[in-house]
């Protein structure tokens, strides 16, 4: 049975064919176009800009982000009439998008702090920076719609049935069925997936937090490797698990944490996704970075299981004869992770961690020295936490 | 290709004459887990002790399916390509997953895991694809044992393996440069973590006959000339080369080590799987219970396979001290579908199997085998005699049929042992029937043949034969491996041969300089797969090198002073019509892929020019083939 969709494609190709040849004249007819001038380019460049606004995740330059938020600059959904534009910026929209014949999964939530004017303004912007060539919109139009366009979210079905597209465009824009990867927009559980990961030894964990963060765990050196948050969870599974098991996960984010590997030279890290080498940079009976370091005790890390916690996986391991474990969750702001641990029985002990630019380190009890080395007291080690939050993370909608 | 084509007919002309199950057989379609993934193959399979039934899928999930109620329940979920399945109690579970052997329990009784313990991670991974963790299986003392596939040359290694890397397991075919790929495993009562046996290709299936016996099939491929079932004892060596890395007292190098030497140490196949008549890629092993309702043939074994729609029953004696015997076709053939990987016995004796692929053949789903109680005409039993076989038959044969000689087709044939892949059937040769004798009772022939002979495969074929109530003979494809005879068993003949082409492995590079300081030999640098050879003329040096199909490459240490761009000639020739590009890299590092156009004649060497970026000193320069054969390479001259 054909959904709506297909019904209303139908409708308006037939439509189309009745209705092309009264177009025509108009189509001739030039159409007398005005460039914005210079102060409302730079008021709505200004918008565009604002904390919150725009450029947290359509970019700087428009291009948005693969995967996930669909570039601005050359989109064909700017294209013609602002109306479409008007509406998904009030009112917001839901579900998978082509653009450009490229597919996009994240949802655009309605823009309600800004003012009639100050949304002409940003349209006026996008639909003319980075060579874009759209009509201008004025602080009128938008103040129509917001009060005649119904008071909804719209779906990426509901949007193209309300503003179609012209006929030229139409295969490459609207919506698309989407896969289970592309329904991972807002992640409300925490999945836990064992697959092989770029960066960390074959036997590692990917796991998606509700908040949206995301991090790879290493079985076969017992620790987190990397956390990341923007460009969503890793793609591709469904290829993965039918076919012959051979490809390594991909996500489109970079992490904002990645722990040390002593191992490894700056260049070895642009090959961590490569899975056709004839010798390894380095095994796991050769890893040094066991976060944990007790002294007198000079044993390998073993990695032992886990527990789920409402479905929060608690890793085991153990370091001579002390179990350790790692629960990690988002912050209550989503903008990181709290990884808690607990260490049995209690001992003195140093904690590695990697410092970088891209987050804030800090911890609960006990002394962090820059270069990232925590000292814990017996009674500390037995239950503490360790934040590392995104700085500057611009680019996230929680 | 004309050998693929030829191998295509034939292996089709022999499925077709097998098409078609018993008719004392009904095959069911169970309804496929809710899984979120859109997949039904079904990767493990097995039974709770409340008589539900438990699948894995390569997504990772397992699910539970109540057959009263018709219900799917998610019970697990995320495992890495679980393979295998043992049920400890409703609630605990046993898994093979890539990375461990894993017990998934739930613990606070919501029907969901929330559990995943380690049982052993004790092996290593280098990432490989191919690296499948089969099906584990529990001994009565609660022993575990499971088998580890080797690595692929489809493919190379990861940057982080788990576990120790070693070299000498690396290179060929199939690898195992970390530990116990291509072994049988046992996992103690105590936790101990033991490599138990040695030299397995792709054991896609363990499983115990009733009296404790271990079985492990093993796939055609590299070492293996025919798929194979293994009688598995502890520290025995079954052939595949690589995992003699991880063999205590084994001090060579796998593949350096010759294939008559391999040959002595390796123990032979129980029973072999005739590649396209009877088995391309065998799976699970099950014993047929007491209380499986399946036939006559109560503790004999029942094998799956992958790429035809076909179950195996399995017949073994001792004979000379070691267990050989014979496999015949069972469930054949269409409703049933290809893929059948794993099965079990349901609590009312039905036979259940789940169906899977990995982008090779087979299909995907969940079947079940009902038997409708009636005799079926099937061969029961084959036991050797001293001048041939005993045949046990369930029901009388048809006397007139079976006493003519020409109802009896005997083929003698044995597959070779070697490092390439697989093997053509040799020494092929008809066995003329000698007499024949029928029981009183019509439900036993001796079949005595004009010689029997020892370490020779014996294919019989009897499509002809009914029984005396005229039913037709549904599975007459009866393979004996005869290794041992009753008495005056011969030594294994030489059933080898060594590469044909010289090989030169080495692990480490072995820096090679041409005293002109300029041109380095091809035949004098490092080569993984090329063999040297001298037949085309015109090379320099003492020959030039040959690629074959798959992964091969050849590796120079060349030194130079100029720091930056160097220019680089490769010396070469290509008689086949079409360029075959060939990888370039300098230290290790992929920096083009080289055209290398035909020169039109293998004796006409021209000069290729590459301009490379080179350090001050030593470096390296590698040419690697995409998979496909490549030109003959003289030579590396470096351009001053």
């Amino acid at each position: 049975m054909p959904n709506d969709m297909e019904w209303s494609s139908l409708f308006e190709t037939s439509m189309r064919k009745f209705l092309c040849l009264s177009i025509i004249p108009l189509l001739l007819t030039p159409v007398l176009r005005s460039a914005p001038d210079e102060e409302v380019m730079s008021r709505g460049k200004a918008l565009y800009h604002a904390a919150g606004s725009c450029v947290a995740c359509h970019m700087a330059d428009g291009k948005g982000q693969p995967g996930s938020i669909p570039p601005l600059a050359g989109s064909d959904w700017l294209k013609g009439k602002a109306d479409r534009t008007i509406a998904i910026v009030l009112r917001g929209m839901t579900g998978p998008i082509k653009v450009n014949g490229k597919r996009f999964y994240s949802a655009m939530p309605p823009q309600l702090l800004f003012d009639d004017e100050k949304i002409a303004l940003m349209i006026t912007y996008v639909n003319n920076a980075w060579g874009n060539q759209g009509p201008m919109v004025t602080t009128e139009e938008v103040a129509e719609a917001r009060e005649t366009l119904p008071m909804e979210v719209y779906t990426s079905h509901s949007i193209v049935k309300a503003f179609p597209f012209e006929k030229e465009f139409q295969k490459k824009n609207g919506p698309y069925k989407p896969n289970f990867d592309d329904l991972l927009t807002t992640v409300t559980e925490p999945i836990v997936y064992r697959t092989f990961m770029p960066g960390a030894s074959p036997a590692a964990f990917a796991i998606a937090l509700p908040g949206n963060q995301y991090y790879c765990w290493d079985a076969g050196e017992c620790r987190l490797q990397y956390v990341w948050t923007k460009g969503g969870f890793i793609r591709g599974n469904q290829v993965h698990w039918s076919s012959n098991g051979k490809p390594v996960a991909e996500f489109n984010g970079t992490p904002y944490y990645r722990a040390r590997s002593s191992q490894l030279a700056p260049e070895d890290y642009s090959s961590l996704g490569d899975t056709n080498r004839t010798t390894p940079f380095y095994d796991t009976t050769e890893a040094t970075d066991f976060p944990v370091k007790i002294k007198g005790v000079a044993e390998l890390p073993r990695y032992r299981g886990y527990r789920l916690i409402d479905g929060y996986p608690e890793f085991r391991s153990t370091l001579g004869r002390y179990t350790i474990t790692e629960l990690i969750k988002s912050t209550d702001d989503n903008l990181g992770i709290v990884r808690s641990f607990t260490v049995s029985p209690p001992t003195e002990l140093t904690f590695h961690l990697t410092p970088t630019e891209e987050a804030s380190i800090t911890s609960s009890s006990g002394e962090l020295s820059d270069d990232g080395t925590l000292r814990l007291s017996e009674s500390d080690s037995e239950n503490f936490q360790i934040t590392i939050i995104e700085k500057n993370p611009a680019g996230i909608t929680k | 290709m004309k050998r693929t084509l030829i191998f295509t007919v034939v292996t089709f002309l022999s499925w077709i004459a097998q098409a078609g199950t018993s008719p004392h057989y009904t095959i069911n379609d169970i309804p496929v887990p809710p899984s979120k993934f859109s997949s039904s193959q079904i990767d493990g399979l097995t039974f709770l002790p409340d008589g539900r039934l438990v699948v894995c899928l390569p997504s990772g999930e397992i699910f539970f399916y109540d057959y009263e109620t018709k219900k799917w329940e998610l019970f697990a979920q995320g495992l890495h390509n679980p393979l295998g399945v043992i049920a400890l109690s409703n609630s605990e579970l046993i898994v093979s997953q890539r990375p461990e052997l894993t017990r998934v329990r739930d613990t606070d009784g919501d029907r969901k895991a929330d559990d995943y313990e380690v049982m052993t991670d004790q092996f290593g991974m280098s990432g490989n694809y191919h690296e499948f963790h089969f099906t584990p299986v529990r001994d009565e003392e609660g022993s575990i044992y499971f088998a580890l596939g080797t690595g692929s040359s489809g493919n190379g290694i990861r940057p982080i393996v788990r576990g120790r890397f070693d070299p000498r397991g690396r290179p060929g075919r199939m690898h195992s440069s970390t530990p116990y790929r291509g072994c049988v495993v046992k996992l103690t009562k105590t936790g101990e973590t033991i490599p138990w046996a040695y030299g397995l290709r792709t054991p896609n299936g363990l499983g115990f006959d009733l009296k404790g016996n271990l079985f492990a099939t093993d796939n055609q491929g590299d070492w293996v000339g025919s798929s194979k079932l293994f009688h598995i004892k502890k520290d025995r060596f079954y052939g595949h080369a690589a995992s003699l890395t991880w063999k205590p007292g084994f001090e060579g190098i796998p593949l350096e080590t010759s294939a008559a030497e391999l040959y002595q140490l390796r123990t032979r196949a129980c029973v072999v799987f005739p590649h396209g008549t009877m088995a391309n890629s065998p799976t699970q092993v099950l014993a047929i219970s007491e209380k499986a309702k399946i036939g006559p043939f109560t503790g004999q074994l029942l094998v799956g396979e992958m790429n035809q729609p076909r179950i195996m029953r399995v017949m073994l004696e001792e004979v000379g001290g070691e267990l050989q015997g014979a496999c015949v076709p069972f469930i054949d053939g269409s409703p049933l579908r290809g893929g059948c990987n794993r099965m079990d016995f349901a609590p009312d004796g039905s036979l259940y199997i789940g169906q899977t692929k990995h982008s090779w053949a087979g299909s995907q789903g969940i079947q079940q085998v009902v038997w409708d109680g009636t005799t079926p005409f099937e061969v029961q039993d084959v036991k050797l005699t001293k001048t041939g076989f005993r045949y046990y038959f369930t029901k009388p044969v048809d006397r007139e049929i079976a006493g003519r000689k020409e109802t009896w087709s005997f083929l003698r044939y044995y597959f070779e042992y070697h490092e390439s892949y697989g093997s053509a059937q040799m020494d092929e040769s008809v066995v003329q029937v000698d007499s024949i004798n029928i029981s009183e009772d019509g439900k036993v022939v001796d079949v005595n043949l004009s010689e029997l002979k020892a370490w020779y495969i014996h294919q019989l074929n009897i499509n002809q034969l009914s029984s005396a109530d005229g039913d037709k003979l549904w599975n007459s494809l009866v393979v004996y491996t005869l290794n041992r005879l009753l008495e005056n068993t011969p030594p294994e003949p030489p059933q080898f041969s060594e590469s044909t082409k010289k090989k030169k492995r080495s692990i480490e590079p072995i820096p090679v300089k041409n005293p002109r300081g300029i041109v380095y030999e091809a035949e004098r640098a490092l080569l993984d797969g090329p063999v040297t050879d001298t037949n085309h003329s015109g090379f320099s040096g003492t020959g030039y090198i040959d690629f074959g199909n798959g992964d091969q490459s050849v590796k120079w240490t060349v030194e130079t002073e100029v720091e930056g761009i160097n220019e680089i000639q490769f010396r070469y020739a290509l008689g086949s019509g079409r360029a075959r590009p060939l990888k370039l890299l300098v230290n290790d590092e992929e920096v083009a892929t080289l055209p290398f156009e035909s020169t039109e004649s293998w004796t006409k060497w021209v000069d290729l020019v590459a301009k490379v970026d080179l350090k001050i000193g030593e470096n390296t320069i590698t040419l690697e083939t995409t998979g496909k054969s490549a030109g003959n390479i003289d030579h590396l001259q470096l351009v001053e």
